[in-house]
């Protein structure tokens, strides 16, 4: 796919939102982002993986994981979600 | 892509028409009107400003704008947290509703409204966006545009302008034909592509604006072929269009680096991008549409027997560097070898 445009719904993305929704024990009413951006820091990979998580009611929570969608693990998962946040909006 | 000319499967997303405008150009109006007339849709509207829609059998949801950064401290990538919610919990009750309306408020920024549909491949399954449609004051709009805005903060008007796909030019009847004139000329200066439907009382033909298509570049350009073209040089405003047309193929790593760059360097200035490219060695024409450093894109119909192989694109943004994009540009040519 050209110009980094957004990739189109994968098997994998599914499965990395359902693997997000099991760790953090989310209810059907949370939306769950997962984005790879461009990364516009100087010395940052080129690519980026965004994780958002937005409860219907309650604090959006964000997380970034320097590395694509594409080599993102559970194991990486389990590591970001469930260290201390660092990060929110 | 939903073209009912060619044998393209049906887009069955629902589509979403995003309606912006400053307060008093007429948007309440013309929502009820969208409500309230015989098209036989039935339209879910997400409204920003409460209590102003009152309509019993229409789907009227409340929103708070909550700007979510994705990416800490870039512009480029905030989207609508209200929004990503909601359009959740209504692809949910899906079987309820033919069309989503999103009513921002007058002082919004359009950006954050239009990434939300290019950051989350789950909404851009379920819905497409249909168009961004600016209700514009033709009485009021010059002071509006006119206004100076302290350093670092947007003239919201422009903004409005320059992401529309269709501009309701409301309220004809209280402005003077060199008013008219006047105001035509800016909204092209900044947007010359946009589509411009002159109102009074917001009263149009509703087919003006719901389900135009307006982000599916295959179906606007088979309507009106010149529509990436006509762009035209403009030297005396901030915000403005530039338009490329360049016959040839593209040597995919070539566009790929220099785009990349682009958005990268240019990307918060860069409100909009769209265009049709012809990728050395793709049988089909590629097509994307960008919201500052966002792009979606996908691979359209096929190049036809003996149609010439050409790149058209545009960019809507501020102080943008004609010279420097087509020079940047031309330097993706698979021809272009050692020149590049």
């Amino acid at each position: 796919m050209p110009l980094g445009a957004r990739p189109g719904p994968s098997p994998q993305l599914r499965e990395l939102r359902q693997t997000v929704r099991r760790l953090l024990a989310l209810d059907d009413d949370t939306a769950v982002v997962v984005r790879q951006l461009t990364c516009a820091e100087p010395g940052c990979p080129p690519l980026e993986t965004i994780i958002a998580v937005l409860p219907m009611n309650g604090r959006a929570r964000r997380w970034t994981l320097h590395t694509t969608t594409e080599q993102i693990t559970e194991d990486d998962l389990r590591a970001a979600l469930l260290a201390p946040p660092h990060e929110g909006a | 892509m939903t073209t009912p000319a060619t044998d393209e499967p049906r887009d069955e997303r629902v589509p979403v028409t995003v309606l912006t405008g400053f307060l008093g150009s007429g948007k309440t109006t013309l929502l009820n009107r969208i409500l309230t007339e015989q098209h036989g849709l039935r339209i879910a509207v997400i409204e920003n400003e409460f209590g102003e829609v009152g309509v019993d059998d229409a789907l009227v949801l409340d929103a708070e704008e909550e700007i979510f950064e994705m990416n800490n401290g870039c512009i480029c990538c905030t989207v609508r947290g209200d929004l990503i919610r909601i359009l959740g919990a209504l692809m949910r009750r899906r079987e309820t509703f033919d069309h989503i309306l999103i009513e921002t408020t007058g002082l919004a920024d359009p950006a954050p409204v239009a990434q939300t549909f290019f950051m989350d491949d789950e909404i851009a399954a379920q819905l497409r966006l249909d168009a961004i449609v600016t209700l514009v004051d033709a009485a009021h709009i010059l002071q509006h545009l006119d206004e100076v805005k302290p350093e670092g903060v947007e003239n919201e008007a422009v903004e409005q302008i320059a992401f529309a796909d269709r501009i309701v030019l409301n309220k004809t009847d209280l402005a003077d034909e060199a008013t008219l004139a006047e105001v035509t000329g800016r909204i092209r200066a900044i947007n010359s592509g946009v589509q411009i439907i002159h109102a009074q009382h917001a009263h149009i033909y509703l087919p003006q604006v719901l389900d135009v298509g307006a982000f599916d570049l295959e179906r606007v350009l088979a309507d009106d072929p010149s529509f990436l073209t006509e762009t035209e040089h403009q030297h005396d405003t901030t915000v403005t269009s530039v338009g490329i047309d360049l016959p040839g193929e593209l040597d995919e790593d070539r566009l790929n680096r220099w785009l990349g760059t682009l958005l990268r360097t240019k990307g918060v200035d860069i409100f909009r991008s769209k265009g049709i490219l012809a990728l050395a060695g793709a049988p089909k024409r590629y097509v994307f549409q960008g919201v500052h450093m966002l792009l979606d894109g996908e691979f359209g119909r096929d190049w036809r027997d003996g149609e010439e192989r050409r790149n058209r694109l545009v960019f809507i943004g501020r102080d943008l560097d004609r010279e420097a994009l087509e020079r940047g540009f031309a330097g993706c040519l698979a021809t272009a070898g050692a020149a590049a």
